[in-house]
Protein backbone atom coordinates (compact mmCIF):
# COMPACT_ATOMS: atom_id res chain seq x y z
CA UNK A 1 0.00 0.00 0.00
CA UNK A 2 1.36 3.40 -1.02
CA UNK A 3 1.71 5.96 1.91
CA UNK A 4 1.54 9.11 -0.02
CA UNK A 5 -1.88 9.69 1.22
CA UNK A 6 -1.55 8.70 4.92
CA UNK A 7 -0.12 12.45 6.23
CA UNK A 8 -3.91 14.15 5.16
CA UNK A 9 -5.60 10.87 6.27
CA UNK A 10 -3.68 10.66 9.69
CA UNK A 11 -3.98 14.63 9.85
CA UNK A 12 -7.96 14.19 9.44
CA UNK A 13 -8.30 11.78 12.23
CA UNK A 14 -5.83 13.46 14.83
CA UNK A 15 -9.13 16.62 13.80
CA UNK A 16 -11.32 13.57 14.61
CA UNK A 17 -9.92 12.70 17.58
CA UNK A 18 -9.65 15.84 19.30
CA UNK A 19 -13.29 16.74 18.67
CA UNK A 20 -14.90 13.34 19.32
CA UNK A 21 -16.20 14.29 22.70
CA UNK A 22 -18.61 16.92 22.34
CA UNK A 23 -18.27 18.32 25.69
CA UNK A 24 -15.46 17.10 28.31
CA UNK A 25 -12.58 15.51 26.27
CA UNK A 26 -11.07 12.20 27.30
CA UNK A 27 -7.51 12.83 28.49
CA UNK A 28 -7.33 9.42 25.77
CA UNK A 29 -8.65 11.16 22.96
CA UNK A 30 -6.47 13.87 23.41
CA UNK A 31 -3.14 11.97 23.72
CA UNK A 32 -4.38 10.01 20.66
CA UNK A 33 -4.71 13.27 18.96
CA UNK A 34 -1.17 14.56 19.68
CA UNK A 35 0.20 11.18 18.41
CA UNK A 36 -1.68 11.09 15.28
CA UNK A 37 -0.83 14.67 14.60
CA UNK A 38 2.67 14.27 14.55
CA UNK A 39 2.73 11.24 12.96
CA UNK A 40 0.98 13.17 9.93
CA UNK A 41 3.83 15.61 9.74
CA UNK A 42 6.30 13.13 10.37
CA UNK A 43 5.15 10.78 7.22
CA UNK A 44 4.45 13.99 5.22
CA UNK A 45 8.29 15.00 5.83
CA UNK A 46 9.36 11.17 4.74
CA UNK A 47 7.01 11.54 1.59
CA UNK A 48 8.75 14.49 0.00
CA UNK A 49 11.85 12.99 1.01
CA UNK A 50 11.90 10.59 -0.52
CA UNK A 51 9.71 12.32 -3.22
CA UNK A 52 12.42 14.87 -3.98
CA UNK A 53 15.45 12.53 -3.71
CA UNK A 54 13.90 9.71 -5.35
CA UNK A 55 11.18 10.82 -7.86
CA UNK A 56 11.26 7.35 -10.54
CA UNK A 57 12.26 5.04 -7.28
CA UNK A 58 10.31 1.44 -7.82
CA UNK A 59 7.42 0.60 -5.51
CA UNK A 60 9.84 -1.88 -3.71
CA UNK A 61 12.56 0.88 -3.65
CA UNK A 62 10.38 3.49 -1.97
CA UNK A 63 9.37 1.46 0.22
CA UNK A 64 13.16 0.67 1.79
CA UNK A 65 13.91 4.04 1.20
CA UNK A 66 11.09 4.90 3.15
CA UNK A 67 12.43 3.36 6.18
CA UNK A 68 15.92 4.88 6.47
CA UNK A 69 13.97 7.66 8.10
CA UNK A 70 14.89 8.14 12.64
CA UNK A 71 12.93 10.49 14.92
CA UNK A 72 15.89 11.71 16.87
CA UNK A 73 18.01 12.32 14.02
CA UNK A 74 14.89 14.24 12.27
CA UNK A 75 14.29 15.97 15.77
CA UNK A 76 18.17 16.91 15.62
CA UNK A 77 18.03 18.77 11.97
CA UNK A 78 14.49 20.48 12.86
CA UNK A 79 15.89 21.87 15.93
CA UNK A 80 18.78 23.29 13.90
CA UNK A 81 16.56 24.21 11.11
CA UNK A 82 14.35 25.99 13.54
CA UNK A 83 16.90 29.01 14.01
CA UNK A 84 17.20 31.63 11.86
CA UNK A 85 20.85 30.49 10.54
CA UNK A 86 21.33 26.95 10.38
CA UNK A 87 24.91 25.59 11.31
CA UNK A 88 26.59 22.60 10.12
CA UNK A 89 26.65 20.16 13.29
CA UNK A 90 29.91 19.84 15.14
CA UNK A 91 31.26 22.95 13.14
CA UNK A 92 31.31 26.50 13.39
CA UNK A 93 30.52 26.82 9.36
CA UNK A 94 27.07 27.73 8.22
CA UNK A 95 24.83 25.43 6.09
CA UNK A 96 22.49 28.34 5.60
CA UNK A 97 22.84 32.22 6.25
CA UNK A 98 19.13 33.26 6.20
CA UNK A 99 16.68 30.52 7.07
CA UNK A 100 13.49 30.80 5.10
CA UNK A 101 10.36 31.65 7.70
CA UNK A 102 8.56 28.92 6.29
CA UNK A 103 10.62 26.29 6.80
CA UNK A 104 11.30 27.49 9.99
CA UNK A 105 7.87 27.18 10.83
CA UNK A 106 8.09 23.71 9.82
CA UNK A 107 10.82 22.59 11.39
CA UNK A 108 10.35 24.46 14.96
CA UNK A 109 6.58 22.04 14.68
CA UNK A 110 8.38 19.13 14.12
CA UNK A 111 10.66 19.77 17.32
CA UNK A 112 7.60 20.74 19.41
CA UNK A 113 5.17 18.03 17.87
CA UNK A 114 7.61 15.56 18.65
CA UNK A 115 8.51 16.04 22.06
CA UNK A 116 4.47 16.77 22.41
CA UNK A 117 4.36 13.51 21.36
CA UNK A 118 6.43 11.91 23.86
CA UNK A 119 4.69 13.18 26.53
CA UNK A 120 1.23 12.17 25.42
CA UNK A 121 2.44 9.05 24.69
CA UNK A 122 4.85 8.30 27.74
CA UNK A 123 4.13 10.44 30.38
CA UNK A 124 0.80 9.43 32.64
CA UNK A 125 1.07 12.56 34.27
CA UNK A 126 0.67 14.75 31.84
CA UNK A 127 -2.32 16.75 31.43
CA UNK A 128 -3.89 18.40 27.78
CA UNK A 129 -6.15 21.12 26.80
CA UNK A 130 -8.27 20.45 23.76
CA UNK A 131 -7.83 24.21 22.66
CA UNK A 132 -4.02 23.56 22.57
CA UNK A 133 -4.27 19.93 21.31
CA UNK A 134 -6.41 21.91 18.53
CA UNK A 135 -3.67 24.44 18.18
CA UNK A 136 -1.33 21.86 17.12
CA UNK A 137 -3.23 20.39 14.82
CA UNK A 138 -4.32 23.59 12.94
CA UNK A 139 -0.58 23.86 12.97
CA UNK A 140 0.04 20.41 10.78
CA UNK A 141 -2.59 22.47 8.16
CA UNK A 142 -0.54 25.23 7.90
CA UNK A 143 2.47 23.43 7.47
CA UNK A 144 1.27 21.06 4.45
CA UNK A 145 -0.21 24.57 3.58
CA UNK A 146 3.09 26.02 3.22
CA UNK A 147 5.52 23.35 2.36
CA UNK A 148 4.13 23.78 -1.64
CA UNK A 149 5.29 27.16 -1.61
CA UNK A 150 9.29 26.64 -0.24
CA UNK A 151 9.52 22.76 -0.99
CA UNK A 152 11.68 23.76 -4.35
CA UNK A 153 14.04 26.35 -2.31
CA UNK A 154 17.84 25.49 -1.53
CA UNK A 155 16.69 25.97 1.96
CA UNK A 156 14.32 23.08 1.34
CA UNK A 157 16.37 20.77 -0.17
CA UNK A 158 18.93 21.01 2.27
CA UNK A 159 16.54 20.37 5.05
CA UNK A 160 15.45 17.18 3.53
CA UNK A 161 19.00 16.12 2.95
CA UNK A 162 19.96 17.12 6.07
CA UNK A 163 17.24 14.55 7.64
CA UNK A 164 19.26 11.53 5.89
CA UNK A 165 22.55 12.64 5.75
CA UNK A 166 22.90 15.68 8.77
CA UNK A 167 26.18 14.50 10.11
CA UNK A 168 27.63 14.70 6.37
CA UNK A 169 27.87 18.08 6.24
CA UNK A 170 30.82 18.69 8.52
CA UNK A 171 32.84 16.15 6.43
CA UNK A 172 36.36 17.34 4.41
CA UNK A 173 37.06 15.83 1.53
CA UNK B 1 29.73 24.60 33.90
CA UNK B 2 26.68 22.13 33.53
CA UNK B 3 26.78 19.10 31.43
CA UNK B 4 25.28 21.13 27.77
CA UNK B 5 28.35 23.50 28.29
CA UNK B 6 27.25 26.43 30.23
CA UNK B 7 27.79 28.16 32.67
CA UNK B 8 26.09 29.80 35.58
CA UNK B 9 26.55 33.35 33.95
CA UNK B 10 24.46 32.12 30.45
CA UNK B 11 22.04 30.65 32.29
CA UNK B 12 21.68 33.35 34.46
CA UNK B 13 21.48 35.82 31.45
CA UNK B 14 18.55 33.42 29.55
CA UNK B 15 16.70 33.43 32.85
CA UNK B 16 16.93 37.34 32.80
CA UNK B 17 15.76 37.24 29.06
CA UNK B 18 12.94 34.96 29.71
CA UNK B 19 11.63 36.81 32.82
CA UNK B 20 11.52 40.05 30.45
CA UNK B 21 9.92 38.07 27.59
CA UNK B 22 7.26 36.85 29.76
CA UNK B 23 7.18 40.23 32.18
CA UNK B 24 2.98 40.14 32.65
CA UNK B 25 3.27 44.11 30.40
CA UNK B 26 4.10 41.74 27.46
CA UNK B 27 1.70 38.76 27.62
CA UNK B 28 -1.33 39.02 25.03
CA UNK B 29 -4.63 40.27 26.68
CA UNK B 30 -6.27 36.82 27.79
CA UNK B 31 -3.14 34.92 28.66
CA UNK B 32 -3.65 35.45 32.58
CA UNK B 33 0.23 34.62 33.63
CA UNK B 34 3.28 32.55 32.00
CA UNK B 35 5.82 30.62 33.60
CA UNK B 36 8.96 28.84 32.60
CA UNK B 37 11.50 25.76 33.84
CA UNK B 38 14.71 24.71 32.34
CA UNK B 39 15.31 21.63 31.98
CA UNK B 40 15.97 19.00 28.83
CA UNK B 41 14.05 17.78 26.28
CA UNK B 42 13.03 13.19 25.68
CA UNK B 43 16.15 13.25 24.45
CA UNK B 44 18.37 15.28 26.68
CA UNK B 45 18.72 18.22 25.01
CA UNK B 46 18.62 21.55 26.34
CA UNK B 47 14.77 22.37 26.55
CA UNK B 48 12.65 25.51 28.18
CA UNK B 49 9.33 24.80 29.41
CA UNK B 50 7.02 27.60 29.14
CA UNK B 51 3.32 27.49 30.80
CA UNK B 52 0.62 30.07 29.21
CA UNK B 53 -1.92 29.91 31.69
CA UNK B 54 -5.31 30.87 30.18
CA UNK B 55 -8.50 31.35 32.12
CA UNK B 56 -10.94 28.18 31.20
CA UNK B 57 -13.64 30.21 29.79
CA UNK B 58 -11.18 31.79 27.29
CA UNK B 59 -10.04 28.39 26.71
CA UNK B 60 -13.24 27.27 25.80
CA UNK B 61 -13.43 30.56 23.21
CA UNK B 62 -10.68 28.88 22.02
CA UNK B 63 -11.84 25.50 21.16
CA UNK B 64 -14.48 27.19 18.74
CA UNK B 65 -12.82 30.18 17.25
CA UNK B 66 -10.04 29.40 15.28
CA UNK B 67 -9.20 33.08 14.72
CA UNK B 68 -8.24 33.27 18.52
CA UNK B 69 -6.31 30.14 18.38
CA UNK B 70 -4.36 31.66 15.60
CA UNK B 71 -4.08 34.81 17.06
CA UNK B 72 -2.47 33.10 19.92
CA UNK B 73 -0.18 31.07 18.08
CA UNK B 74 1.78 33.66 16.08
CA UNK B 75 2.64 34.67 19.42
CA UNK B 76 3.96 31.56 20.58
CA UNK B 77 5.60 31.76 17.01
CA UNK B 78 7.16 35.33 18.05
CA UNK B 79 8.44 34.13 21.25
CA UNK B 80 10.10 31.02 19.68
CA UNK B 81 12.27 33.34 17.68
CA UNK B 82 12.80 35.73 20.21
CA UNK B 83 14.04 32.79 22.13
CA UNK B 84 15.69 31.14 19.78
CA UNK B 85 17.54 34.12 18.58
CA UNK B 86 18.72 34.27 22.39
CA UNK B 87 20.98 31.94 21.03
CA UNK B 88 21.18 29.97 24.88
CA UNK B 89 20.97 26.27 22.95
CA UNK B 90 18.05 25.60 24.75
CA UNK B 91 14.71 25.20 22.71
CA UNK B 92 11.34 26.12 23.85
CA UNK B 93 8.19 24.61 24.33
CA UNK B 94 5.49 26.30 24.81
CA UNK B 95 2.02 25.14 25.77
CA UNK B 96 -1.69 26.66 27.27
CA UNK B 97 -2.36 25.78 30.53
CA UNK B 98 -5.23 25.90 32.67
CA UNK B 99 -5.16 29.52 34.80
CA UNK B 100 -5.66 28.02 38.45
Amino acid sequence: MSAKLLPEHLLEQAKHLVRRERTRPRQASLRRAISTAYYALFHFLIVETVRQIGPNLSEDNYNRAYRWFDHGAMKRVARAFSEDVVRIPNSKEVLIQKNDAGLQFIAQHFADLQELRHLADYDPGAIFIRADVLAVTDRVSTAFLVWPTVKNSAEANALLLSFLLWDKWGKRP
Amino acid sequence: MNANGETATDTQELERQLRKLLAPSRLPANVKSARYELGTDHTGEPAVRIFLDIEPEYLLVLENDKAKRDELSKYRQSLTNQILRLGSGYFPFIRLAEAA
